[in-house]
């Protein structure tokens, strides 16, 4: 993969501290007065605290693996599920899927409660959203799981909101054929499919057992 | 002529020196063992005293709205994925293989 990985990394990349930057971005971004009403009434120090500590969850939240908002898609993805749905009635065979373009779009919207002294101060509402489009697709598919890419291109353009407010919008290039998915690959089914694969699996293996013995 | 002082008279001498010193050097133990007092208190002092409490709170969004748009009529709706979210959409992967462009496999 070229570039960042997770959507804070490819929101803040240039930024060094990305935790100090969204807590500029949390600040700037409140139009409404909302946050600044609210933490008007408390000393410089708690207030500066506060952003930052809002900013340290933030950036926990949303540091979204952008590769695992894509494998979201496809398992909605009628021929990847299909390719998945047959590798998994067929134990190691190798499938190769090619798929022809198509666009995910994926969002979430977290929020962070800033409290002092146990009360309830501000919920600070984010946004995210990632509108990836993905062309020249090929993957090798093996027991319902993507375990290898032999092409593929996606352009993702990743936006981040704060209080329902555009703050900043990033774009990025994934070499699909570049990434080596983790030792078993992206599940593509439900894990309920897995579960049943594994029980049939299982029963015949008991019936091959028995009939030999 | 330098007076012939008696042994008592020396040690008298000597003791009645001694007493200045020995009050100093508790004083001085004191002072410390105040000042040591004072020290940890300010370092043991509960938090309320330093100014309020500050913490936040995340709250993840565990669905994850997930649209696919695929050029065609095969386009699948919008999906929210993630714990405790249902498996809609996935009726795509049990329906019809027509269409399906897999292409064969390898062992």
């Amino acid at each position: 993969m070229t570039g960042p990985r997770t959507a804070v990394a490819l929101l803040f990349s240039p930024v060094a501290d990305a935790v100090g930057a969204l807590a500029e971005q949390i600040l700037s971004a409140d139009d409404a007065g909302l946050l600044a009403r609210a933490l008007a009434r408390l000393p410089e120090a708690t207030r500066r605290a506060g952003c930052h500590q809002a900013a340290v969850q933030a950036a926990a939240v949303l540091d979204v693996d952008l590769l695992g908002l894509v494998v979201n898609g496809w398992r909605d993805h009628r021929e990847l599920a299909i390719a998945a749905r047959r590798s998994l009635a067929a134990p190691g065979r190798v499938m190769r899927a090619d798929v022809a373009a198509h666009r995910i779009t994926a969002s979430q919207q977290p929020a962070v409660t800033i409290e002092v002294d146990g009360h309830e101060l501000v919920t600070v509402g984010f946004g995210l959203a990632g509108d990836f489009e993905v062309t020249r697709l090929a993957a090798r598919i093996s027991a319902g799981r993507l375990v290898a890419f032999d092409a593929g291109r996606c352009d993702a353009i990743v936006t981040l909101a704060i209080q329902g407010t555009n703050v900043v919008t990033r774009r990025a290039h994934l070499d699909l054929a570049a990434i080596t998915p983790a030792s078993l690959g992206f599940r593509l089914l439900p894990a309920r499919a897995y579960a049943v694969a594994q029980e049939i699996e299982e029963s015949a293996e008991q019936l091959t057992y028995r009939r030999a013995s | 002529m330098v007076p012939q002082m008696t042994a008592a008279t020396a040690g008298a001498a000597q003791a009645a020196a001694h007493w200045p010193v020995m009050a100093l050097e508790i004083a001085l133990a004191v002072l410390l063992f105040a000042a040591g007092l004072l020290i940890d208190r300010r370092v043991s002092r509960p938090e309320t005293d330093r100014g309020p409490r500050v913490r936040a709170i995340a709250h993840p969004d565990a669905r994850t709205l997930v649209n696919v748009e695929i050029p065609g009529p095969r386009a699948a709706g919008p999906r929210a994925a993630g714990p405790g979210s249902s498996v809609a959409g996935s009726s795509v992967a049990g329906s019809s293989v027509a269409g399906s462009s897999v292409a064969g496999g390898r062992s």
